[in-house]
């Protein structure tokens, strides 16, 4: 693999896929690839949110070089809680 | 307790797979999960039954259990209570751990007589909205989109299952997400309240 380029496994609502990505790109542009992958239709990428295996939320503006990621890093794209608690 | 039996009109063997899957997603990466302190203790169809732990906190405590019930999934959405963990009897609204609490922003504050400037916003305050909702004599539910509890509440009826069910919002591991982001994360520390209690009088050596 090019040294440029990084191989990401993006678990979609608990569905892994692999993505590769430009490490100068935006972290953002593995979402909208993620989800075509995995069938996720319906909502557009805004409406999810890109977290670690620690479960903390990523700044998705950020390039993916920025985060030092190991080669066989997991992250977790999940649909966000949304509009809710307004019974 | 009443609880109600929703019906299975769905051919039971494509709820039982779309199940299946689920419960194959969260195994696979067990391991991950279990680190953020997710534990599925318990997995039939159409129920499983998930132990939330919070890790950072020492010591770590089971904070709640997730029911879900994949009934007729994915024609209808998973139902979704937050039980005690040991018991696994749903938590009533006055014995919830969390509330789910998110903040939002509230209505701009107006203040009388202050003059703002042209093209000036008035300030805004922050709110926390409950994502656990309850109403007297029901069980608190959660409030969120691709909750079947959610859309059987009459005032959802304009925002249907079938707008977010492509996008997966019933997954097992997206509501995970939802319930440690709002009522586990949060978490730093314990409250603790102590009483003391006067037992008598401090003194100095006794003189000779």
């Amino acid at each position: 693999m090019p040294e440029n380029k990084i191989r990401i496994t993006v678990v979609v609502n608990g569905q892994p896929t692999v993505v590769d990505a430009d490490v100068n790109s935006p972290l953002g542009t593995i979402i909208p690839r993620a989800l075509e992958q995995t069938g996720n239709t319906g909502q557009p990428p805004e409406n999810w949110e890109l977290r670690d295996a620690q479960g903390t939320l990523l700044d998705t503006s950020q390039k993916i070089a920025s985060f030092h990621f190991p080669p066989d890093v997991h992250l977790f794209l999940n649909l966000k809680a949304g509009v809710g608690g307004l019974s | 307790m009443i609880v109600e039996q929703p019906a299975q009109s769905v051919d039971p063997a494509v709820s039982r797979a779309k199940f299946e899957s689920e419960i194959a997603d969260f195994r696979a990466l067990a391991p991950q999960y279990g680190a953020r302190g997710w534990f599925l203790a318990d997995a039939k169809f159409p129920h499983a039954f998930v132990v939330l732990a919070a890790p950072q906190l020492k010591p770590p405590p089971l904070v709640t259990g997730v029911s879900f019930d994949y009934t007729d999934y994915d024609l209808r959405p998973p139902s979704v209570r937050l039980v005690n963990a040991f018991t696994r009897e749903p938590w009533r609204a006055e014995e919830l751990p969390t509330t789910l609490p998110r903040r939002v922003q509230g209505q701009p504050l107006v203040i009388q007589g202050l003059q703002m400037p042209a093209g000036g916003v008035m300030p805004q305050i922050m709110q926390q909205q409950p994502l656990m909702q309850a109403y007297p004599g029901g069980l608190p539910f959660l409030c969120i989109a691709g909750v079947r509890e959610y859309h059987d509440h009459p005032a959802h009826s304009g925002d249907l299952w079938e707008i977010h069910r492509p996008a997966g919002a019933g997954r097992l591991i997206r509501i995970l997400e939802i319930i440690d982001t709002y009522g586990l994360r949060p978490l730093t520390g314990y409250n603790v309240n102590l009483t003391p209690q006067i037992v008598g009088y401090a003194q100095s050596e006794p003189p000779e």
